[in-house]
This record gives C-alpha cells, sequence and structure tokens, in this order.
C-alpha cells in the first residue's frame, strides 16, 4: 500500500516536473520569436530610414552661388556675379550650409574671380532662429588682400550665398577663429548682423544705384 | 559854473557824437575785415594714413605697400592744405606705426575735428580697373531709428550725447555732402567721368564726430596708378583738388564739429 502510495505520488510528480518544463520551453520559445520579431521590426525600420537619407543625400538641389565678377564694374556695382551649382541636400540645415560654403570657398568654375581667399575653412556654423553665424579660420582675416571692395566682396558673396540658398535664414554673422572682429579687412563694420544686399549684384537696377550703365565702359 | 555855459555843452555833444562815429568806424573796419578774410580762422582737418605697422594693407604689384603709399600722400595732403591759414591740418600717424580705428576716430574727436579724411589705396582683382574711389558713411535704418530714439528721449535733449557707435549719424548728410564735392572736383581733375561717391558701412568712420569721408586714392592692382600716385607732380594737383573741394564745402556749410563761430 505505502509502496503504491508512493510510486503515485512520483509519477504525479514527475508529470508536473515535466509539463512546467515543457511550459517554461514553450513561453521562452514564444518570447524569443517575439523579440525577433521585434528586431526584425527594427531592422525594417532602420532600413527604411537609412534608405531615405541615402535618397535625401543623394538627391541634389541647384544653388546660387556668388562670387567675384570679372566684367566691367564701377565702384561697388556689379560686383558680385552668380554662378548655378548642384549641392547634394541632407535634411540638417546646418550640414546643407557647411557643403554651400564649401562649395564657394572651393571657387568659381565659369570664369569668376575668387572672392574669398584660399585656404580658408568652415569651423563651426549655427542657426538660431532666422540668423546663420558662420565662424571662418583665421586665414579669412590674415590672407585678405585688402581693399573696400574686395571687403564687400568677401562678406556680400558669403551672406547672399546663404541667404539666397538656405530657406528661413535671413541674416548672417562672421566671426573669425570663434571671436567677433571689427573688420575684415579695416574698413567694413563686421560685428553686426549682416543682411543680404542686391545692389553688389551685376543688373542690380533697384534704387540704390547711383552708377549708370553707360558709365561702366 | 561852465555846466551851464550852451557851447560848452555843445562841445560835450560833439564829443560823445564823435566817440559813437569812432566805434561805428571800428565795428565797420572789423566786419569788412571779416568778411575779406572770408570769415577764417583754422579749421581742424584731420588726415588719417589708413593702416600701418604690422597691417600694411595691400602689397602693390611693384612690391610697395599701401601703408606707406597712404602716408605719403596724408603728408602731401598736409602740405599744400597747411599752405592755406584757414586749414589746420594734423595727421592721426606721421610714422610706420599701428593705430587701431577707435585711436584714430578718438583723436579726431579729441581735436573738436572740423573734417576727417581717411586716406587708402584700392585692391580689384580686375587688374585693369584704375581711379580712385571716395566713401562716407551710410546709416543703416535700425542706426537711424535708435539714434532719432535717442534724441527723442527726454534725458539726452539737454546734454546732446550721442553713443561712441553712432558719433557719425548727426554729420551723415555733411559727409554725403563732402564726398560728392572731392568726387567732382578728383572727376575734373582726371579730365573725366570716375564714378559717383559710395556709401557703406565704414567701422572707422561711424565713429568720427564730424563730417569724415575715406578716399581710395588709386587702384595699386593696376601699375599704371602705382606709377602716377609716385609722382609727386600727381600728387599735388591730387592735393589740390582735395584742397579746393574742403575749402568749398567749409565756407558754404560753415561746419564747426567744434561748436566755433566764424
Amino acid at each position: 500500500m505505502n509502496q503504491r502510495v508512493i510510486i503515485i505520488f512520483l509519477i504525479l510528480t514527475l508529470a508536473l516536473l515535466v509539463t512546467g518544463i515543457l511550459l517554461l520551453y514553450s513561453c521562452e520559445k514564444r518570447k524569443q520569436a517575439e523579440i525577433r520579431e521585434e528586431e526584425k521590426a527594427e531592422t525594417i525600420q532602420t532600413e527604411e530610414l537609412i534608405t531615405a537619407d541615402e535618397e535625401a543625400a543623394t538627391s541634389e538641389v541647384s544653388v546660387k552661388l556668388y562670387f567675384r565678377n570679372p566684367g566691367p564694374a564701377a565702384g561697388t556695382v556689379g560686383l558680385l556675379r552668380p554662378e548655378a551649382r548642384q549641392i547634394t541636400t541632407s535634411p540638417d540645415k546646418r550640414v546643407f550650409v557647411i557643403k554651400i560654403l564649401e562649395a564657394l570657398l572651393g571657387g568659381p568654375r565659369s570664369g569668376n574671380f575668387a572672392s574669398i581667399p584660399p585656404g580658408v575653412a568652415v569651423r563651426q556654423v549655427f542657426l538660431v532662429d532666422n540668423l546663420a553665424v558662420i565662424d571662418f579660420s583665421r586665414e579669412i582675416h590674415t590672407r585678405h588682400p585688402g581693399g573696400v571692395l574686395e571687403e564687400l566682396a568677401t562678406i556680400y558673396s558669403i551672406v547672399n550665398t546663404i541667404v539666397d540658398n538656405v530657406p528661413g535664414v535671413e541674416r548672417v554673422r562672421i566671426l573669425v577663429e570663434g571671436e567677433e572682429r571689427s573688420t575684415l579687412a579695416g574698413h567694413l563694420h563686421l560685428s553686426r548682423n549682416l543682411y543680404h544686399s542686391p545692389r553688389y549684384l551685376v543688373g542690380w537696377r533697384g534704387p540704390g544705384r547711383i552708377i549708370q550703365e553707360e558709365n561702366l565702359q | 559854473m561852465f555846466p551851464d555855459r550852451p557851447e560848452i555843452v555843445a562841445r560835450h555833444r560833439r564829443r560823445g557824437a564823435g566817440a559813437y562815429r569812432y566805434s561805428l568806424f571800428l565795428l565797420l573796419l572789423w566786419l569788412s575785415a571779416s568778411l575779406l578774410m572770408g570769415q577764417r580762422y583754422p579749421w581742424i582737418v584731420v588726415m588719417d594714413p589708413g593702416h600701418g605697422g604690422d597691417d600694411y594693407g595691400i602689397r602693390a604689384g611693384q612690391g610697395s605697400f599701401e601703408k606707406d603709399i597712404n602716408l605719403l600722400v596724408a603728408r602731401d595732403f598736409q602740405h599744400i592744405l597747411s599752405a592755406d591759414p584757414a586749414l589746420d591740418v594734423l595727421l592721426t600717424r606721421e610714422n610706420d606705426r599701428e593705430l587701431s580705428l577707435r585711436e584714430r576716430a578718438i583723436q579726431a574727436n579729441n581735436l573738436s575735428a572740423d573734417l576727417f579724411i581717411s586716406v587708402h589705396c584700392a585692391f580689384s582683382n580686375r587688374r585693369v580697373d584704375r581711379g580712385f574711389i571716395v566713401y562716407f558713411f551710410q546709416p543703416e535704418e535700425s542706426q537711424l531709428s535708435s539714434f532719432h530714439e535717442l534724441r527723442s528721449t527726454g534725458s539726452h535733449q539737454d546734454v546732446r550725447l550721442v553713443p561712441w557707435d553712432l558719433a557719425q549719424l548727426p554729420a551723415a548728410p555733411a559727409s554725403r555732402d563732402l564726398a560728392t564735392r572731392l568726387q567732382n572736383a578728383l572727376n575734373r581733375m582726371h579730365g573725366k567721368y570716375s564714378g559717383s561717391p559710395v556709401g557703406e558701412q565704414l567701422e572707422l568712420l561711424s565713429k568720427v564726430a564730424c563730417p569724415a569721408v575715406l578716399i581710395e586714392c588709386c587702384f595699386l592692382t593696376n601699375s599704371e596708378d602705382e606709377r602716377q600716385i609716385m609722382d609727386p607732380f600727381y600728387r599735388r594737383r591730387f592735393a589740390e583738388a582735395v584742397r579746393d573741394s574742403i575749402m568749398d564745402f567749409l565756407t558754404t556749410h560753415q561746419y564747426s564739429a567744434s561748436g566755433r563761430q566764424p
């Protein structure tokens, strides 16, 4: 009698143990399947994002870069001439500004003169509301050839290029080695917010135009 | 006793009339002398040779530096202008030393200058560009509005305080007129139209509290211009044209930053 009870108890205990193990195993299996599914979903999402990013990065937009006009000019009239260029876009506006500036620093391709001295690098770009703060390396000051006209060409090629091509940017502040300078080459007031100015562009016919076309020859 | 005598009273009256006539004669003499002298007194003209010291400015094709040419031209201006007793001409630097823009403006303002001319040379990537450019300070809308706001506030009305960065604003219209006269005189001297004066946000001029201009006398990137500016005869003609337009401006405006009345 006692022996039979002990055997039944042992069988029941074994059955419970097996059931428990089976339950635990199935739970673990389900959990692992869920994790795998989640991982798979994440991978798909990431792949989608990467693809979208790559698409955005590889898509190009046409931008207008302003360089020093090599043609007839009188005073500050007709100082800058635009040059179209294809630039890869970026969802990050800051990166886009850097790409445009790098194209500008790279120099002209269609007969214009460079407006920024060689060897200049962009150190940082900050975007605050509608203001773009651009920090250049010291060469923009030390290698500048001088003179009011070239100083104007340097400053307004940067300002007009950025404001014309980056949506939402209306003002530009230029820093040199992280600091404000009163002038770039000893003439023009630099430590202020600079706005887009069409009056230095070729073909400007606005009210600020004081030199007539016939006098340009 | 004698005051009652009519002939003595008449003599006293005649003496009084003589003194009156004598005073009137002196007054007329002084007035006519003033008119003949063109109401002159020394106007203070500050000439500012741009750059200097380690700040070379433009490096010209023939190896000369803008800072040296600026000093050369400014000295000639001083020599020619000082010959006129109505002008007292001073230089912001008389040798090759570096001066900040602020120090240059401080000198002019401390001297109560009646006129300020900064002498520079131009640079152009286009080697064919020649001639000269006269610049004046062109205020921005924001500067004008803050200036008018400041003037309208009661505390500043009496003492006429002007912030350092807006010092040029009261004289800005006169500066534009001076720039036009200079440009016209130099155009005549060159015998051809060489452009109009240009208004810009020039850092130095913005801080000078009297009519002020910046002249780029030549393009150092043009070999002919460089040769010309090194010629003393050409510089003399240039200085004479500047002197004539300065005198024309000062006598027309009767301008005096120091408040002296001619």
